[in-house]
Formats: structure tokens, sequence, C-alpha cells
């Protein structure tokens, strides 16, 4: 698969991609390294992992992170309980201490969560890490040895490697700074929100109806938002939900009335949303 | 030209620059380059910037160093690149009309020449850039600095943000390591012959404090005042009641300013509408102590927390001992943060060392590294 074939494929799951994006998937692909994705909410970082997932027709595995996720939540577990019934089932069996002990720490007892379950998947997978800025430190450098290795070591069962190897994409929001070991085994890619021409056909693609000119309209206005320092820019799952929202009031042209009516979907402060209609052109 | 050598000293300009780039990078940069079609700009910049940049404040940065190496080279053609791709194994495309004639051959485009690089050197941040600031002294900073310090520094609040952040969260997991619980295990496990399925951790009730931020804004605090309130605007997303005040002589409650500007505005927005601002230009601590107490004492109590931001200047007015006593009594712990060094402290009109007996803990908050340690001390 080339980077041209990668571009179209993306286009074909419904994400429109630069050039850049593109390569650095097609790299990812080539030099077996995960993607570690950062930019501002909304540009379409966790919807890039959920588009590669469909474009090359195999499953996601998604782990949502947050703060204090565990080893427990995140890798595997114990199946505590069942591990306890089993052993009060075979106390009257008079089975060797040694033998039950080897039976409760068998894989039949083992609870995969999303890491371990993408290791041990046989058709290859898409691993999205979600918002690993969340984590806490150790978290990270448990992650280490999956993302250079693919290959998770747990204490009762030694280490499982990979069958095939995942195409691992982490997203960060930049709350943090992340250890410079985690960078280091990644691929690094800064998604920005995207130029006027890209968004606009961004926008045609997610909403057929909409005629060319308004695209562009509501495109140009987006952009002049963004660079206006609001607390909150639009994204782009906003700039589309303004446009649909456009589309479902037919409207044809936007000037001052159906912008003040729609802005909600596009500002989500107050504050935002009085000082941007005070400053704003209506472009014609 | 080896293609590697090219690449290195590409890789030794971006370390120039600031950029922290591991050999581990520089490999990766190079395995890329062997899977993709040079002749495409997009396609090569963005193995070199995907493999070999980790940080996206080093992206224009990259960029420029980018565009200084391979760009100025002459034309860029796909015929040549093949053969030199193929037959040479590894040229380097911006350099292709020559393979044995170096960068450093052609003038004005050798990018370690030296008018360039000084040159370079002025661009924006990278992180020894902005280590310096972290360490700058508040103190030694008076209202002569000019306003590009100022702004420079104002641009870090951000960062000093996310610095907390991530310092708050591992004292945040530290605190909340709980035990078992086990009377409510053992009790639970009688449901099931004395088998304990489920188990219980201890909670831990945290105790939430009501803060009381104060802060001088006055000249000699000029500097300071921009963190204190930048700090105390950062409490609020980690305190559910963080109320604020300002005070130059007059002590004029600010926590609905502070709430809702950000935090690049918010010393100017302070300083326009706060009573306290208008009243004089002298920092008075015994009346700023005297009104915060008869306007809002009566909302302290014992657990409330009150964070004083001020160098203790007190111009030779009333100190107001007395009344930050009483304050120590009503409410649990009063904390003073002070940006002149411990020194100074008992020198000519501060009055800290007798300010510090009311205090439970002072700190000398002289740059950004320090303050930031001593907020995230008392959390």
């Amino acid at each position: 698969m080339q980077v041209s074939d990668i571009l179209a494929g993306m286009q074909g799951a419904g994400y429109i991609c630069s050039l850049e994006t593109a390569t650095t998937i097609y790299l990812a692909r080539q030099l077996r390294k995960p993607v570690l994705v950062e930019g501002p909410a909304g540009v379409g970082k966790t919807s890039l992992a959920q588009a590669y997932a469909q474009m090359s027709s195999c499953q996601i595995i998604r782990l949502q992170c947050y703060e204090g996720i565990d080893e427990a939540r995140a890798l595997y577990e114990w199946n505590y309980k069942k591990q306890l019934l089993h052993i009060q089932a075979s106390a009257g069996r008079g089975k060797e201490v040694d033998e039950v002990e080897k039976e409760i720490f068998s894989p039949e007892f083992l609870l995969s969560r999303p890491l371990l379950q993408a290791i041990q998947s046989d058709q290859s997978v898409c691993l999205l890490i979600d918002e690993i800025d969340k984590v806490d430190f150790e978290f990270e450098a448990m992650l280490l040895e999956l993302l250079s290795e693919f290959q998770i070591t747990l204490p009762e069962l030694g280490t499982i490697k990979a069958q095939t190897i995942p195409f691992v994409v982490l997203t960060s929001n930049a709350t943090r700074e992340l250890s410079e070991a985690l960078k280091r085994r990644c691929l690094y890619m800064y998604l920005d929100y995207p130029e006027p021409a890209r968004e606009q056909m961004i926008l045609q693609a997610r909403l057929p109806g909409l005629s060319q000119l308004l695209a562009e309209q509501a495109v140009k206005m987006v952009d002049s938002l963004r660079k206006m320092n609001l607390r909150k820019p639009p994204s782009i799952a906003e700039s589309i939900d303004w446009a649909a929202a456009l589309l479902a009031l037919q409207v044809d042209v936007i000037d001052r009335e159906v912008l003040t009516s729609t802005m909600s979907t596009l500002l989500k402060h107050r504050e935002d949303i009085e000082r941007s209609l005070q400053r704003m052109e209506i472009p014609r | 030209m080896m293609f590697q050598e090219v690449l290195d000293g590409f890789v030794q300009e971006l370390r120039s620059m600031g950029l922290d780039i591991g050999p581990s990078e520089a490999e990766d940069c190079y395995r890329a380059l062997l899977q993709i079609d040079w002749t495409q700009e997009a396609l090569f910049y963005q193995s070199l910037a995907c493999t070999l940049v980790k940080d996206f404040e080093w992206l224009p940065i990259f960029r420029e160093v980018f565009d200084r190496f391979f760009k100025q080279a002459p034309s860029w053609s796909p015929a040549q690149e093949e053969e030199e791709q193929h037959g040479s194994k590894l040229a380097l495309p911006g350099f292709n009309q020559g393979k044995n004639q170096g960068p450093g051959k052609k003038p004005g485009q050798h990018p370690g020449q030296p008018s360039q690089r000084k040159a370079s050197q002025r661009t924006p941040p990278g992180k020894k850039r902005n280590r310096d600031l972290f360490e700058l002294d508040f103190y030694t900073a008076t209202y002569q600095t000019p306003i590009e310090e100022i702004r420079r520094l104002e641009s870090l609040v951000p960062l000093l943000g996310r610095k907390m952040a991530s310092r708050m969260k591992i004292k945040r997991r530290k605190n909340q390591a709980s035990r078992l619980d086990y009377r409510r295990t053992i009790r639970r496990s009688m449901n099931f012959g004395g088998t304990p399925l489920d188990l219980y951790n201890q909670h831990k009730v945290r105790e939430k404090p009501v803060i009381f931020a104060l802060c001088d804004i006055s000249w000699s605090c000029l500097y300071f005042s921009y963190f204190s309130l930048a700090i105390v605007h950062l409490l609020e997303t980690y305190f559910r009641q963080v109320r604020s005040f300002a005070f130059i002589d007059e002590a004029d409650e600010i926590t609905e300013v502070v709430k809702n500007t950000p935090i690049n505005r918010l010393r100017q927005k302070v300083m326009f509408s706060a009573d306290a601002a208008t009243a004089g230009s002298y920092t008075n601590y015994g009346r700023a102590l005297e009104t915060f107490v008869t306007k809002y004492g009566k909302d302290l109590n014992r657990k409330s927390t009150v964070l004083i931001f001020g160098d203790a200047r007190t111009n030779w007015f009333e100190t107001g001992s007395g009344t930050l006593q009483d304050i120590h009594n009503q409410v649990k712990r009063v904390y003073w943060f002070n940006p002149e060094p411990r020194i100074q402290w008992a020198n000519g009109d501060s009055n800290m060392e007798f300010y510090a007996r009311y205090c439970h803990a002072t700190f000398e908050c002289g740059n950004l590294d320090q303050l930031a340690d001593a907020i995230i001390k008392i959390v």
C-alpha cells in the first residue's frame, strides 16, 4: 500500500486527510511504530484511528484513558471471584495445593482488557489509546514494553508476544508533557485545524447536500473565528454541526440573522458568542 | 555527498537550536527515508518531521531549519532524483546538483554558516529559553523592565498550568492510596460462607477547603502579580471554592473577574475593575487587611485557608500585624508567598518578619519554579 493508496483509502472511509497525515500512517505501517497524535480538541484525532480501521477493515480496540487508570483496567486482571470459587470447589476433592494453584493462574481465569486483547488477537487490529495525557507516569512506563516490542509480560504467565503487529494510535490533547521514553517509541504527528480548502472538502464529504457556495462561505467564517483568540475556537466537529444546521434550515446564504441563531452550534461559551458576533464581518 | 552525513548535519543543526534529538530518532528517520518516494516534498518533509520532532512547540523551528537546509538548493528534478536514489544510493534531494559538491561549498547556503546561524538563534523559544524564564527573578524585574519581557513571561502561564497539572496529578495519586476495609469485607464475606468475594476499600474523607486568596497588585509586585493572579485562576481548577481578592490599599473581591477572564488578560482586567486599584498607588497592608476583615471577615471559619501573595513592603504605613493575628486565629491555615529573597525580609519597610509569626508557612517565590513548588506543597 503506497501513500496515495492510503490517501484514497482514508477518503473512502470518510476521512479526508492531508498528504502529511497519509505519509505518517504509511511510515507507521512500514516501520511498525505507533503514532502519537497531538492537536487541539476536535480536529479528528480519534476519528483518524476509526477511519484507519474502516479502511483496512480491521477491528478497532479502544482504550479510553482517564486519571487513575491502572493495569487492571487496561491490561489484564485475574478473575478473582472465579478463582475463589474454583478453590472452594476443589477443596472437597482432595487436590494437591500446587495443582490448584497452577490451575487458577491459567489463561482460563484471566480477564483480558483492551491492551491484552490487542496483543492476543490473531487478526491484525487497530489499537486506539485515547487521551494518553490523562494517565499517570507509572502507567505510561508500563506501556513502553507494549509500544516498542509489542509484547506484554505478565508475572504469572510469562511474556505474551503479539501474533500480528497491531496498528497503534495514541492521542493526546497536550494537557501535560509526555515522557521522553514514550515519545521516542512513537512517530509524532501534530494535527492542526485544516486549511480552508480541505475543510470545505470535509464538509462536502460529510454533508452531500451542501452547496458549493454555502460550504465555501461557512468555511471562511469558521476560519476567521479560529483566528479570533476565543476561549474555545470551533473544531471540525463543530463546523460540521453548524453546516448541518444550515442545511436543515435550508439556508442559501449566511447573513447576520442566520449566524446569530445558529452560533450556538459553533461556539460553546457565551462570552465567545457575544464577542465574535460583535467583530464578525459577514462576507458577501 | 553521502546521505547519512547530510542527515547528521541536519540533526546537529536542529540540536544546536535546542531541539532534543536522540540517536534512536535519527535512526528512525533514516529508516523512514528508505521507505518513501523522495521526489514529493510533502512526503520527504513529513518523514523527517514525524521521526525527529516530538513536540509541537518544536515544529516552527524544524520548519525553518528544513527550509534552510533543503529548499534553498536549485531545482528539484525527479529524473535526477531517480538516478541518484537508485544509482549512487542515497544522495540528498536538495543538493542534487553535484554529488561531489557538499553544501559547505555553496556560499550562502551552508547551514552552519555563521551569519545565518546567528540570525536563526534569535528565533522563538526552544526548551532552554523557557527554562531560563522559569528561573527569572520576579524581584529584580521591576516596572522598568521592557514590555516584551513581560509579554514573554505571560506566554509562559499556560506552561505553568501544564507543569502544575502534572505535578498535582502525582500528588493526588499518592493521597488516594486507600486501604482495605477489613470490617466491611469480612462482614460481606459472611454471605458467601466466609469467602471474601467482594473487596471494599476505605474511603478517605478529603477535606474541602475554602480558599481566600489575597493578591498585592501594586507596582512593586508588578511581575509577581501576573503570576499570583494566574495561580489563583489555576487553583479554581482544583478547588471548588476559591474566592480571590486584590489589594493595594483596600481589599476588594475579584472572584467573578478571575473566574471569567482568560489568564492573559487577567491583570489588566483586575486593574480596571477592582476598587482596590483606584484608591491609591501605595500599598497599605494595614488598611488592606483591615478592610478585608471588615468586609469579608464574617465568611472566615475553621475551614478557610488564606493565601497572601505580596512583598510585605508596608511603605511605613500601619502594618496590620494584629489583624493578621486575628485572621490566623479564625482560620485553618494562613500561607504567605513573598517574591523577595528571605534575606530581605527584615530589611527596610518589609514587615515580613512579623507577618511570618502569624502564618503557618511562608514561601520565598522568587521565580516561577519556586512559585509552582510552593503551591504544590500546600495543596
